[in-house]
């Protein structure tokens, strides 16, 4: 089971907001995705996902291509994603989020992000942190083969990330694809053996978690920008 | 009770189909300004129906509410790639591209000594399978009120259920909603088949209690109108929209003071209910607050009744 | 051949005020991303406040002129702060209902002011007409090409060459760049929306000068054409806006000539609907 981006470019507002971008993920494989703002990390996702369209190259996932797909077709390849800020259906209970639609009981995954005293609230009750957790269950939920997490950490305090980094790799296996998109290099670090790194638009680097440290256009993207 | 009073009573009666023909569209994210136009496909094919081809009355109502799925879908199907202020502005046209088609509409047939069917800008006349049934005007309009009672159990159980579900996902977020494999195309061509059914349902009523259909009747006002009453009552629960329209044409219209600025009072009200409380007065939140309410209400009974 | 030609031209010469229309229907999509239903009505209260000027005996067609774009620009600052100010931080959808609640108290004003009459609106006497050989460019015609050539000048030359343009301009493009730049979005947003109001004024006053006379009906009329020519010519397009004004006159005035007032009428809103169906997602701002 493969993953398959074949030099993707994206158009948004007359830039280019992908370039020539390529790469390949097996199955097991938990692949960072990180880079300075407007890198395009994002931008990368919402292609696999569908959601813009692509100026050139394709995508294929499974053998299948998912290039051209609308996004509820690319979700029925079995892929799934979180967004950088949630996107929860607020009108809707805990519970029926997690369901969303779906034939499936939102009991387990509720549990697993320990959200089941909360089920029969309404979403928009939660706070960022749990927020975070329910999207995370809903993209589990469907048990899904490509697991797109868009800054899964975002707006989280020390101890919520841990908890979050937690959950990621308990909820990553053999038999799942997860692209984890973070600014928190501690988790990149933590969690992912691979990283890809974009800038501008471009992939820089694709390799070993250890090797980012000391390669120069890394270092070069992210001068400027101090975090550890 | 009094002509005018059985009037209101009619009116709120039909409305309020057009009104829920409405809210389903708003429940799923689509802003429609043109469900007038299905509300008079529904009258003229019933008027057709009962009239020209002489079948009863229930055959007409399900006629029209028929002929209004059947548009609604096609509409849906046009419609699929428009969204938003697209959607809307193609749903104004549409509107006023029946009431525009029906000027020069004309289907007439020899029945008995006359000349019966939709004529034109002349309308369509004669549409009298009511009163030729000998059913009391009276009793029509507690049918009226009896059948939208049913239409309004059965839309609650069906907004509850999957489809339901699916609706309010796509209104709230359809790109969050596309992400988690809802089949949005699907969705929306059924919810789009289903809002014209219901504003058909309605136009068949509205044609055999006024025995006259016209072009005209396709009125952007009566779109309009319908889609604020969902606003106004409240888009957590059907009874939102049948409250508007009670609001509407129960207090607004009926108090003679009121009535010669009503669009005033009453576009005034949209707007400020769209600044307040955008999503009506039974919204989802206050809806989901009483359901919990009585469900702790029947909780707290059934501890009484077993303490005692 | 002659018949199609001199429809051609009564057609450009209508179709350039649709162009205003669309312009003003333009501009507020282009600033503020959103729709303003109310464009017909707001433009309808300045034509009856005109005609009830002229009715009253005073005013010159400069001063009626005058006074209608004063109207619909002070209609405009009532739509534009009721359903726009307000509503800025919901989505777009919600500006575009409120604002055809809005527009449904505008009317209704006229309504209840006029009694629903159509009211007479003066015509300009020293207008010629022109004669190219068997064709014919009706002074009112010509009145109302020319009248709003000046005004698409105009606003061109405002966009192009003032600050408040440029910054119109900025806005429409990505209002975050125009943020950052330390415009102030809001007030730029109101500016667009007052000018175009000015710029409906100015076509309504065009288009009843025309026609001599204004009725209720103008309300929904105008903000379906102004509908109509934004969608032909690109949403968000201000040279698609003044394209899509001449394409949309010229459809109507030979469907009218050949097919009659009821085709042309479908025509209209069948390409309403066609544009609507099928515009893709529209870029944010103007383009060209």
């Amino acid at each position: 089971m493969t993953l398959e981006v074949d030099r993707l470019s994206v158009r948004l507002d007359s830039t280019e907001a992908l370039r020539a971008v390529g790469l390949t993920a097996s199955a097991g494989e938990l692949l960072g995705l990180i880079g300075p703002n407007g890198a395009g990390k994002t931008t990368l996702l919402n292609a696999i996902g569908g959601l813009v369209p692509l100026a050139a190259g394709r995508i294929a996932f499974q053998g299948r291509a998912l290039t051209g797909l609308s996004p509820d077709q690319v979700a029925r390849a079995r892929v799934a994603r979180t967004f950088q800020s949630p996107r929860l259906f607020t009108r809707m209970t805990v519970a029926g989020n997690v369901r969303a639609g779906r034939s499936l009981d939102p009991g387990p995954g509720l549990r697993l992000v320990g959200l089941e005293t909360r089920a029969h609230e309404l979403a928009a009750a939660l706070t960022p942190g749990e927020a975070r957790r329910l999207e995370l269950a809903r993209a589990l939920a469907g048990e899904p083969a490509l697991l797109l997490l868009d800054e899964p950490c975002g707006g989280l305090n020390a101890a919520e990330t841990e908890a979050m980094a937690t959950l990621i790799e308990r909820a990553h296996g053999a038999a799942r694809i997860t692209i984890l998109v973070e600014h928190r290099l501690g988790v990149i670090r933590r969690l992912c053996p691979r990283v890809v790194v974009l800038n501008l638009g471009e992939k820089i680097f694709d390799g070993p978690a250890d090797g980012l440290g000391s390669d120069p256009r890394v270092i070069e993207a992210y001068l400027g920008t101090s975090r550890q | 009770m009094s002509d005018y009073a059985l009037s209101l009573l009619a009116r709120i009666g039909i409305e309020s189909f057009v009104a829920l023909s409405a809210y389903v569209l708003l429940l799923l994210g689509r802003i429609s300004f043109g469900q007038q136009g299905f509300f008079v496909i529904g009258a003229y094919a019933a008027g057709i129906a009962t009239a020209v081809h002489g079948a009863p009355l229930v055959g007409g109502l399900a006629a029209g509410a028929l002929a209004g799925a059947l548009a609604g879908a096609v509409f849906g199907v046009s419609m699929a790639r428009a969204q938003g202020l697209y959607f809307a502005a193609g749903s104004l046209a549409f509107g006023e591209l029946v009431r525009v088609a029906l000027l020069v509409f004309e289907y007439r047939a020899a029945v008995g000594p006359d000349l019966v069917g939709p004529a034109g800008a002349d309308g369509f006349r004669g549409i009298r399978a009511l009163f030729t049934s000998g059913i009391h005007i009276g009793w029509y309009v507690l049918g009226i009120h009896g059948l939208l009672a049913l239409v309004l159990v059965a839309t609650v159980f069906t907004l509850r259920g999957r489809w339901g579900e699916a609706i309010r996902m796509i209104g709230e977020d359809e790109a969050a909603a596309a992400t988690v494999g809802l089949p949005i195309r699907r969705v929306a061509v059924a919810t789009m088949a289903l809002a014209g059914g219901l504003a058909g349902l309605g136009g068949a009523l509205f044609a055999h209690y006024a025995t006259y259909v016209e072009p005209g009747h396709a009125d952007v006002m009566l779109g309009v109108h319908s889609l604020a009453y969902g606003l106004l009552g409240g888009l957590g629960t059907p009874l939102g929209p049948i409250l508007g329209v009670a609001l509407d044409i129960g207090v607004l219209e009926s108090f003679r003071l009121l009535s010669g600025y009503r669009m005033i009072i009453f576009g005034g009200l949209v707007m400020l209910f769209l600044i307040v409380r955008p999503r009506g007065l039974l919204d989802e939140a206050t809806v989901h607050r009483l359901g919990r309410l009585a469900r702790r209400g029947g909780e707290g009974n059934a501890e009484a009744g077993a303490g005692r | 051949m002659i018949d199609f030609l001199q429809a051609l031209l009564d057609g450009v010469m209508l179709g350039a005020t649709y162009s205003l229309l669309g312009l003003g229907f333009t501009l507020i999509f282009g600033v503020l991303r959103r729709l303003n239903l109310a464009f017909g009505p707001m433009i309808l209260v300045g034509i009856y406040a005109g005609s009830h000027l002229h009715l009253s005996g005073v005013g010159p067609l400069p001063a009626v002129m005058a006074v209608t774009v004063a109207g619909a620009v002070l209609a405009g600052a009532y739509v534009e702060r009721c359903s726009f100010r307000a509503l800025a931080r919901q989505a777009p959808v919600v500006s575009m209902i409120s604002s055809f609640a809005v527009s449904m108290q505008l009317q209704e004003l006229v309504a209840l002011v006029s009694s629903s009459r159509t009211l007479p609106y003066p015509a300009p006497e020293w207008l010629p007409a022109i004669t190219l050989g068997p064709l014919l460019l009706r002074a009112d015609g010509l009145l109302m090409w020319g009248g709003a050539t000046l005004m698409m000048l105009a606003l061109f030359a405002l966009l192009y060459r003032t600050r408040w343009g440029t910054a119109m301009r900025a806005v429409a493009d990505s209002s975050e760049a125009a943020t950052l730049m330390g415009v102030n979005v809001a007030a730029v947003g109101a500016a667009a929306f007052l000018l175009a109001s000015a710029i409906g004024g100015v076509a309504g006053a065009l288009i009843a000068t025309s026609q001599q006379q204004v009725t209720p009906y103008f309300g929904l009329w105008a903000t379906v054409k102004g509908l109509t020519t934004m969608l032909l010519g690109g949403a968000g397009s201000l040279p698609g806006a003044a394209l899509g004004g001449l394409i949309l006159g010229v459809v109507e005035t030979e469907t009218l000539w050949y097919l009659g007032g009821q085709w042309r009428d479908l025509v209209s809103y069948a390409l309403l609907f066609l544009v609507a169906a099928t515009a893709g997602k529209s870029r944010a701002g103007w383009s060209a």
